[in-house]
């Protein structure tokens, strides 16, 4: 199941129909100041997020993958504003946020809420769940208390925690599994059209997990919601995902549709990632590692391609310019724009695998399908 | 008889079938001790107003050589099952049942006999590399110690064995990291020199609690590869704990699946992934998105892990089972050989069973 | 909604039926009634407060009227149970009556200072980097000094008197409590779920109100529970040196003071008002301890 979902019904709050991406995001920057001195310049800059850009379509799915340090956390944050990006652009569904004739800061909190991972502190102690999930329409929509206690516990009926046990209940009286599903009421209780999930099932056990998982993908379907889903879960992005970006140290290095990315990845950071996946099957155990050493520290990254120490196939044109992202429809004969932001997909770049026809290409396509074939087949289970 | 492999452990025995009070299928060349044996092992925590059973008759023995996985989720125990090896408890805990490294009973050992043990003959890693390193000392300095301590080398050659165990552990730059403190390190590099800190004294048995959970997972394919090597090469027994189906596979020669407290399935890793029988062992895998279309609806294990403070009289995962039988409530199954070694606790497992279908 | 069923039946609740929800101060209530020491001193000061409430009833004879002919009688005199000051007065009523005015100023201005202090605490803490600061350096000028030396200078300027003597006190007790409140709400603040409040475009006040507000108000608690003992001893010793209370008036410390001569006499009776510092002071203490260990419940994940 992949490419653009099928018919959406139209929110009441729609703006420009089905064709308009619900977000369009455009060079997102964030840099923090590393520790440098107070009155010094400081030397050193955390360029968490630099340069991201995607669309989402309404009723999509967008999974987003990478390490520690890729920045994918800090995005979710830009998304929402939590965080005040340095440049770039967010548009919702037409309008652009924070700009004078487009939707305010506020009233996109309204329509995009965040699913937090289930973390001691994901949910207010002191308060008991009901008071939780009736928060936001209390104090933002200004409901009545009667009234806001009475969408909370109909919430906790979609999540599946029965409202006579669960209201009147304390977060420290409750399972991993069950906070979580509070988690996803709260973000529900303001009637958002997209949800950010933020490693929402990363800390739940297996079982635990599937079930959460289930009631996402019921909920997409009854709420007619879009998700961007962020993990480092390579398996829980490819079920639940259309859309994949796959991001390493603040950009994005691959886009494209699940199937294409884990069935035919490209960059090689993205094939080392899918390798890198345990094996199954016993008798076809990894032999060797993928990638040697540790996912890098985004202070002060490596000029031009970020991803060149670790690059096995790096040369000095890596160094010198930053490959962008780009498609070429001729790599993604799936459809759904297969994007890749490196130097060896690009005929002409300087790079020496890069080549200048069309028959390098699509060796260049065989060679990485061959590449890909094991994380590929680990990833679909064939072969077991 | 299991498959020859590709990857079988160069192991001088050959695999044994999990001991359960004397049903051991005897093998070739036991003339030593198995490295770790296991028996009825059982442990309590008494809080204040509650018994908490954690661990409950759990059975196994190890060779040399060997690498068992303990696969379960939170709550089965299996965390505790280690610490209880190594007798790292709390005091509020009772311990019954008995533990043998290398034939030596811990029951009863003294307080320095136990520290003697720990570090020489069974050393564990931990899930979180600053659990074993201690921030205010070089990494260099902490390894070297544990050799001069246990091994009364001087304090030149160990520094020297420290920096063979830093290179064996493939630390880039080793020389220099033997100056290193652990907050300079990166997380992939603080878990390699927590290996290198719990080989120092070449142990005999290694426990391995959930080491690779919290890293990335280019970095989690390297420590496996890492643990499987220094294993094969060192000739260690080890017990390796997770919840991780994949990373069980990798490492382990056989698996063991907990739940309750209980060992419910145990046997060669390749009979588990192909032939599981224990209704908790299937859903487990069945939850592990392997293979599965995506936007399926998954087959889910309904319900939540049992209480451990009040544990069902029967099966502990009977209230969970879709195949369950009144039986099954009365007294925990014994376990039920399907040959080869693989075992199984669950009454259905002489009696074909229903498949496991998706909720309607 | 046709899986919702099934959903339910997923969420097979550990949470029993016809179990009452324990909050958090329910528990901490439930361990503090085991901690018997605490509810021991708990009991001890509730005995002193009603005692100083209830002064008029309480007491045998006139704090305020004495007779010379009777001064400095011992323990156990009949019709003074615990003897009589310097002037003939009954030592008993005067400690019972004198329990008013120093409880009143030993609790009052940590009260006040709570107050105070919690809501700069929490500006400081919420606001960003220059308000933060601003706040923070004051109460920096305020900590260099000893709190004694800082309550005798005020009350040294100021002059002397039960309000003086609170208002010095207030002022010692702003700057720990704005800085305990500070620590607390930047804690507090980090925390995911207020960031899923902010998150929900909730306004800032809704948020200090049910985010932060109760999660700070139990650390603030405790450590203004440990004041009370330090403001008792502290009013007393203004009293003592003549910068609070002025006689003849009942109070504590003022009796102490009065009472030094008589150290020789009849040295029980003047160490009584000492004794009923001590035992106020180390119960309120014992009470703040035993707040904090109930408070610092780890609570089962």
């Amino acid at each position: 199941m992949s490419g653009v979902r099928a018919i959406v019904p139209l929110d009441r709050r729609d703006r420009g129909g089905p064709a308009q991406p619900l977000l369009l995001v455009r060079d997102l920057k964030k840099h923090f100041p590393g520790n440098g001195r107070l009155f010094g310049r400081a030397r050193e800059i955390v360029q968490a997020v630099d340069g991201v850009s995607f669309s989402l379509a309404k009723g999509a799915t967008l999974g987003v993958v990478g390490e520690s340090g890729c920045g994918k956390s800090t995005t979710a944050r830009l998304l929402l504003h939590l965080i005040e990006p340095d440049a770039g652009e967010i548009i919702f569904d037409g309008d652009g946020v924070g700009e004078p004739q487009g939707i305010s800061v506020r009233d996109l909190r309204l329509q995009m809420q965040m699913v937090f991972q289930d973390s001691y502190s994901s949910l207010n102690p002191r308060a008991t769940i009901a008071d939780i999930i009736a928060f936001g329409p209390r104090t933002v929509k200004h409901l009545r208390p009667d009234r806001a206690r009475e969408r909370a516990e109909r919430l906790l009926d979609q999540v599946g925690l029965r409202p006579s046990l669960f209201a009147r209940r304390y977060p420290h009286e409750l399972s991993g599994g069950q906070r979580q599903r509070v988690n996803i009421a709260r973000a529900l209780a303001l009637e958002p059209r997209l949800l950010i999930l933020d490693e929402a099932v990363s800390a739940l056990d297996k079982s635990v997990e599937a079930q959460i998982l289930n009631l996402l993908v019921e909920l997409r379907r009854e709420w007619a919601l879009t998700y961007i889903f962020i993990s480092h879960d390579l398996n829980v992005v490819r079920h639940i995902s259309d859309r994949v970006v796959v991001m390493y140290l603040g950009r994005i290095v691959e886009a494209g549709a699940a199937a294409a990315i884990f069935g035919r990845p490209l960059h090689p950071y993205t094939q080392a990632l899918l390798r890198a996946m345990p094996s199954m099957d016993p008798d076809r155990r990894s032999t060797e590692p993928p990638l040697s050493g540790d996912p890098p520290n985004p202070i002060n990254p490596p000029s031009g391609c970020r991803f060149r120490p670790r690059c096995a196939f790096a040369e000095e044109i890596c160094a010198h310019s930053s490959p962008k992202l780009e498609a070429s429809p001729r790599l993604d004969p799936i459809g759904g724009d297969h994007e890749v932001a490196c130097h060896m997909m690009v005929p002409g770049s300087g790079h020496s695998r890069a080549s200048a026809s069309a028959d390098g290409l699509r060796s260049r396509e065989a060679l990485s399908a061959l590449q890909a074939g094991e994380g590929g087949a680990r990833a679909e289970g064939v072969g077991r | 008889m299991p498959a020859p492999a590709l990857e079988s452990p160069t192991s001088p025995y050959p695999l044994r079938p999990q001991g359960q009070r004397g049903e051991r299928e005897g093998s070739g060349l036991i003339s030593e001790p198995p490295a770790v044996e296991v028996e009825d092992l059982s442990v309590r925590f008494r809080l204040r107003d509650r018994v908490i059973h954690a661990v409950n008759g759990v059975s196994f023995s190890l060779a040399s050589g060997e690498v068992l996985g303990i696969l379960g989720e939170s709550g089965s125990g299996k965390s505790v099952t280690l610490r209880a090896l190594m007798r790292l408890l709390p005091d509020n805990c009772d311990i019954a049942g008995h533990v043998r490294l290398g034939g030596e009973e811990l029951n009863g050992a003294s307080a320095a006999r136990l520290e003697r043990l720990r570090g020489r003959q069974i050393a564990m890693i931990f899930q979180e590399p600053m659990t074993a390193l201690d921030p205010v000392f070089t990494i260099g300095a902490q390894i070297a110690e544990a050799i001069v301590r246990h091994e009364g080398l001087s304090r030149r050659d160990a520094r020297r064995r420290a920096l063979e165990l830093l290179e064996r552990v493939q630390i880039p730059s080793a020389r220099r990291r033997l100056d290193s403190y652990p907050h300079e390190m990166s997380g992939g590099m603080r878990q390699r020199a927590m290996i290198a800190v719990a080989l120092s004294c070449n142990p005999k048995v290694l426990l391995a609690d959930e080491p690779t959970t919290a890293l990335d997972v280019t970095v989690q394919i390297q420590i496996l590869l890492l643990l499987r090597e220094l294993q094969r090469e060192l000739g260690m027994a080890v017990v390796f704990v997770t919840h991780d189906v994949g990373a069980a596979v990798e490492i382990s020669d056989r698996l063991a699946v907990m739940y309750g407290g209980r060992f419910v399935e145990t046997g060669d890793v390749r009979q588990i992934m192909r032939n599981a029988a224990h209704p908790y062992t299937r859903g487990l895998l069945a939850a592990n998105l392997h293979g599965i279309a995506p936007g399926t609806r998954l087959t889910t294990i309904p319900g939540a892990p049992p209480n451990l403070a009040a544990l069902p009289p029967g099966c502990s995962f009977a209230p969970r089972c879709a195949c369950a039988l009144p039986a099954c409530a009365t007294a925990p199954p014994p376990a039920i050989s399907l040959g080869g070694g693989h075992l199984a606790h669950c009454l259905r497992t002489t009696a074909p069973e229903p498949a496991l279908t998706p909720p309607a | 909604m046709a899986d919702i069923a099934a959903v339910q039946r997923i969420a097979a609740p550990e949470v029993a039926e016809g179990i009452a929800p324990r909050g958090y101060w329910r528990t901490v209530a439930g361990r503090v009634r085991r901690d018997r020491l605490t509810v021991t001193a708990g009991a001890i000061l509730l005995a002193i407060v009603l005692l100083a409430i209830f002064a008029p009833w309480a007491a045998t004879h006139d704090p305020l009227q004495g007779d010379i002919l009777h001064r400095l009688e011992p323990v156990g005199t009949p019709g003074h149970l615990l003897g009589t000051d310097e002037t003939g007065r009954d030592i008993w009523s005067r400690l019972v009556y004198g329990g008013r005015l120093s409880l009143f100023c030993g609790l009052s201005p940590v009260l006040l200072a709570t107050i105070i202090g919690g809501v700069l605490g929490l500006l400081a803490g919420m606001g960003g980097r220059l308000l933060n600061s601003l706040i923070m350096r004051i109460c920096d000028v305020f900590y260099a000094f000893p709190s004694v030396l800082l309550a005798i200078a005020i009350c040294g300027v100021i002059g002397a008197g039960i309000a003086n003597t609170i208002l010095s006190l207030t002022v010692v007790f702003i700057p720990p409590l704005v800085r305990v409140t500070e620590s607390l709400t930047r804690q507090v603040r980090s925390r995911d779920f207020v960031e899923a409040a902010r998150a929900s475009a909730a306004p800032l006040h809704a948020i200090i109100r049910h985010q932060i507000l109760p999660n700070v108000l139990g650390g603030m608690l405790v450590y203004a529970t440990s004041l009370v003992g330090i403001s008792i001893i502290l009013s007393a010793g203004l009293s003592f040196l003549g910068l609070g209370v002025t006689p003849p008036a009942a109070e504590w410390g003022l009796m102490l003071n009065a009472l030094r001569q008589a150290i020789f006499v009849e040295p029980t009776v003047a160490a009584l008002p000492g004794v009923a510092i001590v035992i106020t002071s180390l119960c309120f203490n014992l009470l703040s301890d035993g707040l904090r260990s109930a408070m610092d419940v780890k609570l089962p994940s």
